[in-house]
């Protein structure tokens, strides 16, 4: 496992590499069987810091340190742990008190932690009540939040987008943050990607403000239409097989996903690609990956939301390498790649063997007529995702006008061309061979509405013996 | 087949958006759109189905006419969302590919959190940035191909520093698989970037530095021409296509024509008096 996975930050995980190559620890310890480690760190004061780490369970390290810092684990931390990596003498001696009595209270810590999931579990299975009243009551909330985001799309709509000037958008402004008094948060954020996309407008280019409009007044009519069937039959299923809820703004619980059977055993995934983008309506970071069941050739995205708030103290995610096991995949509603979460102690990891390769590459289309078919029928409603991943059979490649495009056994074609919004990724032109008969692409689709031309982004190439990641 | 009409019926929707749907009341060019959705109503019922809306929109009053406006466009870009060409039109050759590396020879170990910030060291001003790539190249991260693009963008950095360290350290490490990326980013403009990535390619030893040399000897571009000059200068042969350049209008490049043949007859001569003394020991 690499260290830098531990560290909240890429920063972070650096300046506990500055450290040890300053010299900065000294006091270096760790117990016979090197299980526990620690020293102490010369920081910018009199006394150095004191650090350790517990590595009885070399996969969840506990870092500990008395510095002040709100990261965790810190730099000084990290920094122990790179100079244990790195071979630095460390003397061997007795586990320290202090350490013996914390393992113990983390033990009790952790115990009751899985008996308080248990409840969850059994509060999950159990059919709960509901409180009918309560639920109506929110829902006429919403309806009229609803009604008010209506009269504000209506008006800008009426008036005109060239009409929205600076006055106009402090107003609209004003109005979208007035939403976030309905419990209809997934709506405010489509507004805030409204006033964003609106004031990133060059050269009238007015399609994507068009598209998030569309996006809105589809959102704003299924919703009222939802939710009104909801107070009508507060008894019935939430609907599932679409996003609708986490539009309109609901955060489902994992106990609530369980309970609807939103949740698959023994899954087996790996990640094919990772991204952290700047999700500026949401004012959020988010860190994305993308990952494919290999029993059932599904591709999932995983999101991780770090707030802009709380950015400096919500760990950052890193790509990961290997197969996952996982024993409950809790997968949301959703449309073409759901996205999935899972307990990080349902999770075990396995290195890659050859067949895994195999078995993605068996998953792939090897007919990119069905492929685009499915990516149409995707994108063509309003309120789906846009850019759904897709994995392709390789049969040939080459260039056309400078693109790189690919090939089915069919002769169907698919050019390939870097997305505005991504790092670029068609350096792939400078590695793939002509012949490329049993590999497989990942491939994010994207849509010009303007230009009329659909292409896809080229993520990750699989190949029979590994994945050479393009983006992350 | 891409369909026209729905493009330009887009373009009239987004018009509307921007001047506002109250505008729409019998607006001609919206009229205009009608005839043609009705003749393709006749084979499918959706452009039927817009024309009518469309007509709707036509004698609407301003209050109702967003909604209008808004189905129309739900349903007019849920159509183009399904009409989207994957290959562009247009004869175009096929190029056959040729990969600059064996696929079981890339790299693309290294993970994000370890990319990342070598990433952002090239590309985004900030204090360290120097530090951070010279740690990573000792932790040779640089093998890892998703880098390359970025080195070669770096040299047209403004910390000069770091350009130079990124031309001459990291890229000759990597050797000829950055041939293609310099290639991309070299333009026939005079400045620093481009001589440094000329500079690269020579050292590269890519095979087509004779026609850009060739090429920059017919153009006006002083700072190409003093790096074309001393390649040049590695060989005795072009002392008089160098000779050609002592009289040219810019100081630099007289300078650099005038260097080069120093060297060269430095070279010439101390090849003579090497001669010379062979030929005493062999009288002797």
């Amino acid at each position: 496992m690499k260290i830098e996975e531990f560290a909240p930050n890429s920063e972070a995980a650096r300046n506990g590499r500055d450290l040890v190559n300053k010299n900065r620890f000294s006091n270096l310890k760790m117990t016979n069987d090197k299980s526990v480690i620690w020293g102490e760190c010369a920081g910018s004061g009199k006394n150095p810091y004191h650090c350790s780490i517990d590595l009885k369970d070399p996969l969840q390290p506990v870092f500990r340190c008395s510095c002040p810092s709100r990261q965790f684990p810190c730099k000084h931390a990290l920094g122990l742990l790179f100079a244990f990596e790195k071979g630095d003498t460390f003397q061997t001696s007795d586990i320290p008190e202090d350490i013996v009595e914390k393992r113990k209270k983390l033990e009790k810590k952790q115990e009751k932690k899985v008996l308080a999931k248990e409840i969850v579990k059994e509060k999950a299975e159990g059919s709960k009540k509901m409180n009918t009243a309560a639920f109506v009551k929110k829902i006429n909330v919403q309806l009229s939040g609803i009604e008010m985001a209506e009269k504000i799309l209506k008006d800008l709509v009426q008036s005109g987008l060239a009409s929205a000037d600076a006055k106009v958008v402090q107003t609209l402004r004003a109005q979208t943050k007035e939403l976030g008094n309905y419990h209809i948060n997934g709506i405010q954020t489509a507004f805030n990607h409204l006033l964003i996309a609106l004031s990133a407008v060059e050269n009238e280019a007015f399609t994507e403000v068009i598209d998030q409009i569309n996006y809105i007044s589809t959102l704003l009519k299924k919703s009222t239409d939802y939710l009104n069937k909801r107070k009508d039959h507060p008894e019935d299923k939430p609907e599932l097989d679409s996003a609708i809820e986490e539009q309109i703004g609901y955060v489902w619980k994992l106990s609530e996903l369980m309970q609807y059977g939103l949740c698959e055993e023994n899954a087996e995934i790996t990640q094919l690609s990772f991204f952290t983008y700047d999700h500026r309506a949401r004012k959020e970071w988010v860190d994305e990956g993308i990952w494919i069941n290999l029993k059932n050739g599904k591709i999932y995205k995983t999101n991780n939301y770090r707030p802009y708030r709380a950015a400096k103290h919500i760990k950052e995610e890193n790509s990961t390498f290997g197969i996952l096991k996982l024993k409950e995949m809790f997968i949301y509603p959703g449309d073409q790649n759901p996205r999935i979460r899972w307990e990080p102690e349902a999770l075990l990891e396995k290195r890659y063997d050859a067949d895994d390769f195999k078995k993605i590459i068996f998953w792939s289309y090897v007919n990119y007529a069905e492929m685009i078919k499915s990516v149409k029928n995707t994108i063509k409603n309003p309120l789906m995702d846009k850019h759904p991943v897709v994995l392709a059979a390789l049969h040939k490649a080459y260039l056309k006008n400078g693109k790189l495009v690919i090939e089915d056994r069919e002769g169907n074609k698919l050019s390939l061309s870097d997305y505005v919004f991504f790092p670029t990724t068609t350096q792939l032109i400078n590695l793939l061979p002509s012949q490329c008969e049993n590999f497989a692409l990942a491939i994010r689709m994207d849509n010009d509405v303007e230009s009329g031309y659909l292409s896809g982004q080229p993520l990750s190439l699989i190949t029979p013996e590994k994945i050479v990641r393009l983006l992350y | 087949m891409k369909l026209q009409t729905l493009y330009d019926l887009q373009q009239e929707i987004n018009r509307l958006f921007i001047a506002g749907s109250k505008f729409a009341k019998e607006d001609p060019r919206l009229q205009k759109q009608i005839p043609t959705l009705q003749k393709l109503g006749e084979k499918a019922p959706v452009f039927k189905k817009l024309a009518n809306d469309l007509e709707d929109l036509l004698h609407s009053d301003a209050q109702p006419s967003a909604d209008k406006l808004m189905a129309i466009s739900i349903l007019l870009y849920s159509v183009l969302y399904t009409q989207g060409e994957t290959v562009e039109s247009g004869d175009y050759e096929e190029k056959t590919l040729t990969p600059i590396l064996n696929i079981q020879d890339v790299n693309t170990k290294s993970s994000y959190l370890q990319l990342k910030p070598v990433i952002d060291a090239l590309r985004i001003p900030n204090s360290g940035r120097l530090e951070i790539l010279k740690d990573a190249f000792e932790r040779k991260l640089f093998k890892d191909s998703r880098t390359w693009p970025y080195l070669e963008e770096a040299l047209a950095d403004k910390y000069t520093e770091l350009c130079d360290f990124v031309e001459k350290t990291i890229i000759p490490s990597i050797g000829q698989p950055m041939i293609p990326f310099l290639l991309k980013g070299f333009l026939y403009k005079d400045k620093t970037e481009h001589q440094r990535r000329l500079r690269l390619l020579y050292q590269l030893k890519y095979s087509g530095i004779p026609d850009m040399i060739e090429q920059i000897s017919l153009s006006s571009l002083p700072s190409l021409q003093v790096e074309a000059i001393r390649i040049l200068s590695d060989n005795p042969e072009n002392e008089t296509l160098i000779a050609q350049w002592t009289g040219d209008k810019n100081k630099m490049v007289r300078e650099a024509a005038e260097k080069a043949l120093t060297k060269l007859s430095e070279r010439n001569s101390l090849k003579n008096k090497i001669q010379q003394k062979i030929k005493q020991i062999w009288q002797k």
